[in-house]
């Protein structure tokens, strides 16, 4: 049982506050993805799990049992860094079976260990190389190697494919996929890139300025954020948000209307606009219109989208697709 | 064009300053191997067949207790060099690498230690020295060497510390390594360039220094190089074929050590241990 249970966390730097009133529970086997802006407090989050930093007030619980009294070491937590924080002066055999040394694990076993695990990542024939001589995605085998190595209850993730490659990123996002299901481990992972975060959650915890903004499945909160800034944060192009008299018509402060609920109506029907700008990605083009009515809106058309005559054209949208904030920007359902 | 003249201009210079500093060197050794009459008609001269005698050599080896001095100047060196350098690290990577109580006050103080000459402190080192009742002892020469030395060694290697990534020591601390273990199997392997630069900077000194020799341990038996170098040199006679050859031996030992570190100060850079 390696469920996580967070409780009114708060973590203050003297006058500034980093997390504030924190509340988050991921159950045993879950991905929970803790996603925002940089400084919005989720790396400060994931290091006070693991341990290395102390929060100034709340609860925390790993597996049931309280972990705030616990050294890292004894949480049954493994993290996975960044920077990879591989050990420069040892071969990658030497990073995985560094830690084990000092868990009363005999000679044989780690051995034993590390050569499976080894094979799991694909890094068998690496296992004599030094950091320095390893690329990067490698080197983050290696690191998550050694996080696999010491069998923990809760894996911790801290932007562990910001230093890769754009391909690299996608093929490893999948094999870390593949490794939750083959583990069955509870994982929390922390990345700026939604991508990674809508692809690989089953929970997915929406963070801005120390506060979680809004914790659901990848699905949930992309379709129904909780406020403009989470309904601003998911989804590429970004949502087109329109305020004044059409959003009243709406009962609303503001409407959000995702570029893929937009269409184009040649009839003449809907709201007039003219393109301004358009981005042909290949499997489909992004277009920039202006609209009196709207203001400048981005729309999500076919590859073979194309300006015909003067450019100007009509746009409409379904009403249930409209998602509608109040004056403070939260969602009214 | 321009930047081949302008590694011509650094090499001329670095060339300058090597010969202006290799020369006294040059000078003695040189002048260690002629005879008292071919030292003082022409001193810088080449020994030649005339002048060439090993008689400093020979009155050196015969007349003193050379290898008494080299032992405890070797002993001081070593045993000081050891101390600051375990102390140095230690210290050095609980000021980087640890928030705690007074540890910018702690941080001063070794400051301090840089910019006030230990020597200020000779008679009450002197005084203190003989209450422990250390006069006459190395123990005594030790101890104001490794005082000596720490300011500069923290410095250094705080410097280089800072240069460790976090991340490092936190993956150790996931890993269940203990904190000791941090400093010793992972830090200290990654600083070895500034251990071998404080080292060389903490090691010379203290070989050449005649001072604390001559005022806390100047017995018969306690005597570094240095300070037996001096019985060569008398108020009215100075023998100086055996001051030359004498100096020349002393040369030798710590340029052996200078030559070791700075080559694993050298493959420490290269490896580039910290990237």
């Amino acid at each position: 049982m390696a469920d996580v249970d967070i409780k009114g966390l708060a973590k203050r730097f003297g006058e500034t506050a980093a997390l504030e009133d924190v509340s988050l529970s991921v159950a045993d086997g879950e991905f929970c993805v803790l996603v925002g802006p940089s400084g919005c407090g989720k790396t400060t989050l994931l290091r006070i799990i693991a341990g290395l930093e102390t929060e100034t007030e709340g609860s925390l619980s790993i597996g049931g049992a309280d972990a705030q009294a616990l050294a890292p070491a004894r949480r049954g937590i493994a993290m996975v860094f960044q920077s990879y924080a591989l050990y420069p002066h040892m071969t990658a055999y030497r990073n995985m079976s560094f830690g084990l040394k000092f868990q009363k694990v005999s000679r044989p076993d780690i051995d034993e260990r590390v050569r499976s695990v080894a094979e799991m990542l694909g890094i068998s024939d690496l296992l004599h190389r030094k950091p320095a001589e390893l690329s990067g995605g490698q080197r983050q085998r290696v690191a998550i190697g050694r996080a696999i190595v010491r069998n923990p209850k809760v894996f911790l993730f801290d932007e562990p494919l910001s230093n890769l490659d754009a391909a690299l990123r996608a093929t490893t996002r999948l094999e870390i996929a593949r490794l939750h299901k083959a583990l069955g481990a509870t994982m929390i992972y922390v990345t700026h890139d939604q991508a990674e975060a809508m692809t690989l959650a089953d929970k997915m915890v929406v963070m801005k300025d120390g506060r979680i903004e809004q914790i659901g499945t990848p699905l949930e909160v992309y379709r129904k954020p909780a406020n403009l800034f989470v309904a601003g944060f998911l989804g590429h192009p970004k949502i087109n948000i329109v305020t004044g008299a059409i959003a009243a018509e709406y009962g609303a402060a503001s409407i959000g209307l995702r570029p893929e609920h937009l269409t184009l109506s040649p009839s003449g029907k809907g709201y007039a606009a003219r393109v301004v700008h358009v981005e042909p990605l290949g499997s489909e083009a992004h277009v920039h219109l202006r609209s009196d009515a709207l203001g400048p809106l981005i729309l999500r058309a076919p590859s073979d989208f194309s300006v015909s005559g003067d450019g100007d054209l009509h746009v409409t949208f379904e009403r249930t697709r409209v998602l509608l904030f109040d004056e403070n920007g939260n969602a009214i359902n | 064009m321009t930047t081949r003249m302008r590694l011509w201009a650094v090499h001329v210079m670095l060339l300058v300053y090597a010969v202006l500093a290799l020369a006294p060197v040059l000078l003695i050794a040189m002048n260690s191997f002629k005879s008292r009459k071919g030292i003082f008609r022409d001193p810088l001269a080449l020994p030649t067949g005339e002048t060439f005698s090993t008689v400093g050599y020979e009155r050196v080896f015969a007349n003193s207790d050379l290898w008494l001095w080299f032992a405890n100047s070797l002993v001081v060196t070593v045993v000081t060099l050891a101390a600051v350098v375990v102390f140095g690290t230690m210290a050095a990577w609980a000021l980087a690498a640890y928030r705690f109580r007074g540890r910018l006050v702690v941080g001063l103080f070794l400051a301090l230690g840089i910019m006030v000459p230990i020597r200020l402190g000779t008679v009450a080192i002197l005084d203190l020295m003989t209450s422990l009742g250390l006069t006459n002892t190395l123990a005594a020469l030790i101890l104001v060497y490794i005082a000596q030395g720490l300011p500069v060694a923290v410095f250094i290697f705080s410097e280089f510390m800072a240069q460790v990534p976090r991340d490092l020591a936190d993956a150790a601390r996931c890993d269940g390594v203990p904190e000791f273990r941090i400093y010793a199997h992972i830090v200290l392997p990654l600083i070895r360039p500034a251990i071998a630069t404080v080292a060389i900077f903490v090691m010379v000194p203290i070989w050449n220094d005649l001072w604390f020799p001559l005022i806390l341990a100047p017995g018969e038996g306690t005597r570094t190089i240095t300070l037996g170098v001096q019985q060569f040199i008398g108020q009215y006679v100075t023998d100086w074929s055996a001051v030359l050859a004498a100096l020349t031996l002393a040369v030798v030992p710590i340029l052996v050590l200078y030559l070791a570190l700075s080559r694993m100060m050298v493959r420490g850079l290269t490896e580039g241990a910290l990237r």
